[in-house]
């Protein structure tokens, strides 16, 4: 049988599956697992773009633990990633416990707070990078007002990172009130009533009744903003402050892999941040199922 | 009642604050890029402008080529996005609605690629693209693009509750198995559709790292390259700056006040199951 007459044999159904999954095996075959198995090849490897890459065993991967830069950019990666999950997260659970208790205008003010989530990362880091400017931004001009002194913001070393980050928050705050304000919409009120019959106060049904029915919320915003975190690059590039005072984790491997053409030790880190991201993973799903049985 | 009363007027001074400093820095940016020059860089700061001028706009959008970027990025969003919709929804719906060897292991399989950043990736599909004469092409951030690990979950998901009598009665019909999934299954899926579009299309219009590797060349750079480039270039005129950060910013928000029901259940529909 040729081919053709064998195609046309299979019946409809299959052969709709087959002319489906057969193209979508090729391109993710293509675009993912190649790459990720030829990224391991080449994290063994010395390799740039003159010479044919030179076998170096463990070399890379050894190389990141002495490796002050990787350090650096971790120490960078982790203050951004704690800060912004933490004091983003406080602030964001904040506003939308407010928004959720206004009986008027709730939909308008997570409107309001929703517009800098549509801002790319670039404009806003080009938007703050004109707050903060040292001489004729706004920022320091407010603090004038009150009189406070000429900041640096990302022009000094001790500043650089807070400002980025601070600008980070302003930017992903409305995402994540969003999030809770859908959990907030899933809590019934008659828990909150029972608890005015027993003479409960504001703060005592935050804590007693909604945090702890929020905790998927809290669990998922917790790791996904981790590892959203661990990757941040887009705003650290284009606010960077000086001394490397702003290079995160991805701006180190990219400059490596592609400005210094170490493609082998970029792979080898790159490879690192895959395994934090398992391990952020898998203690999701542990307190996941954790939260499943208890309840 | 007294008390009651002044909690809830502290309650809205903190949300208008809020509302406030969400706000204003776009006052800022579009502010000072329709100034007249005398007034963008001065001490103190002009607030309000006194005169308005849109001569930047011209100069900005033909002259530095942002009208360019602007169209770039566009239809690399939109290509993507129409593609991502296309293949998504039909292998979600063949991992759905048919039953094959190894279903669950290749679905799996997918999935946990998921978890690989896009880091590990990047490398050796810079090379594999430059093998093959992509580089500094947008066909180098398209072609990636065009499956969807996340967009095929999602549509498997929303297939799940598409009852098996739909297919079925357009199989008695005679349809033909595409038809089916096109005419019957897909109007079906329209919101899980409308999320996933817009994220896929902000995805596409603020990505800056791959692009960033990829591009090499000013005419093919798309908004968020042209705007770094920008910024590098003209730190000392912060009007053109924040001309080009208005260009890039402000379409995206005014399509997002209208679509903003489909984005407010979109987030709440993939992030939170």
């Amino acid at each position: 049988m040729s081919l053709i007459e064998r195609i046309k044999a299979i019946d409809a159904k299959k052969r709709f599956v087959l002319a489906v999954l057969v193209p979508a095996m090729v391109f993710f075959a293509f675009f993912s697992f190649i790459p990720i198995i030829y990224a391991f090849f080449i994290s063994f490897h010395e390799l740039d773009f003159l010479n044919p890459p030179s076998f170096v065993g463990l070399d890379n991967y050894m190389r990141l633990g002495d490796d002050t830069h990787l350090f650096n950019s971790l120490v960078v990666t982790v203050k951004f990633a704690v800060s912004t999950v933490f004091i983003g997260g406080l602030f964001a659970f904040s506003f939308a416990l407010l928004i959720n208790s206004v009986k008027r205008g709730a939909a308008a003010l997570r409107t309001v707070y929703f517009l800098p989530v549509m801002t790319s990362l670039v404009a806003v880091g080009v938007i703050w990078g004109w707050l903060y400017q040292p001489r004729f931004g706004l920022l320091n001009e407010v603090l004038k007002l009150f009189g406070i002194g000429r900041q640096m913001w990302l022009s000094s070393p001790a500043t650089a990172l807070p400002s980025a980050i601070a600008a980070s928050i302003w930017q992903g705050m409305g995402f994540t009130i969003v999030i809770f304000l859908a959990g907030l919409h899933g809590i019934p009120q008659s828990y909150y009533e029972a608890a005015e019959v027993d003479g409960a106060s504001s703060l005592q049904k935050v804590w007693n009744i909604t945090i702890p029915l929020l905790r998927p919320t809290f669990v998922y915003l917790l790791i996904t903003g981790f590892i959203g975190g661990f990757q941040v690059f887009d705003q650290l590039y284009v606010m960077s402050g000086p001394l490397n005072s702003t290079r995160g984790f991805i701006e180190l491997l990219y400059t490596r892999a592609f400005s210094y053409y170490q493609m082998g030790r970029a792979a080898a880190m790159a490879f690192l941040l895959f395994a934090i991201i398992v391990t952020l993973t898998l203690i999701q799903f542990r307190l996941v199922s954790r939260g499943k049985v208890e309840h | 009642m007294l008390k009651r009363r002044s909690v809830g007027f502290v309650k809205w001074i903190i949300l208008m604050a809020g509302g406030f400093t969400m706000v204003f820095p776009f006052y800022w940016m579009i502010s000072t890029s329709v100034k007249i020059q005398s007034e963008v860089m001065t001490i103190p700061p002009v607030l309000i402008p006194t005169e308005i001028t849109f001569a930047r706009y011209g100069r900005v959008i033909h002259e530095l080529q942002f009208g360019r970027f602007f169209f770039n990025s566009l239809y690399i969003a939109v290509a993507v996005t129409l593609a991502v919709l296309f293949t998504s929804s039909i292998v979600g719906y063949v991992f759905e609605k048919f039953e094959f060897r190894y279903r669950n292991a290749i679905f799996i399989g997918l999935l946990s690629t998921m978890m690989v950043p896009s880091a590990v990736t990047m490398i050796p599909l810079y090379l594999l693209l430059g093998r093959v004469g992509l580089v500094n092409s947008h066909l180098a951030i398209i072609l990636p693009a065009l499956g969807n690990v996340f967009g095929i979950f999602l549509m498997r998901q929303t297939m799940q509750s598409i009852p098996n009598e739909f297919i079925e009665a357009g199989r008695i019909d005679g349809a033909p198995e595409f038809t089916i999934f096109l005419k019957l299954i897909l109007p079906q899926t329209k919101a899980t559709l409308s999320a996933l579009a817009i994220f896929t299309f902000m995805g596409q219009w603020n990505n800056f790292l791959w692009p960033l590797i990829v591009l090499s060349s000013q005419g093919q750079y798309t908004l968020p390259l042209g705007l770094r480039m920008f910024q590098g270039q003209y730190w000392t005129d912060m009007g053109l700056v924040m001309t080009g950060a208005t260009i890039s910013v402000i379409p995206i928000i005014i399509v997002f006040l209208f679509m903003q029901k489909t984005f407010v259940k979109g987030i709440t529909l993939t992030g939170l199951k």
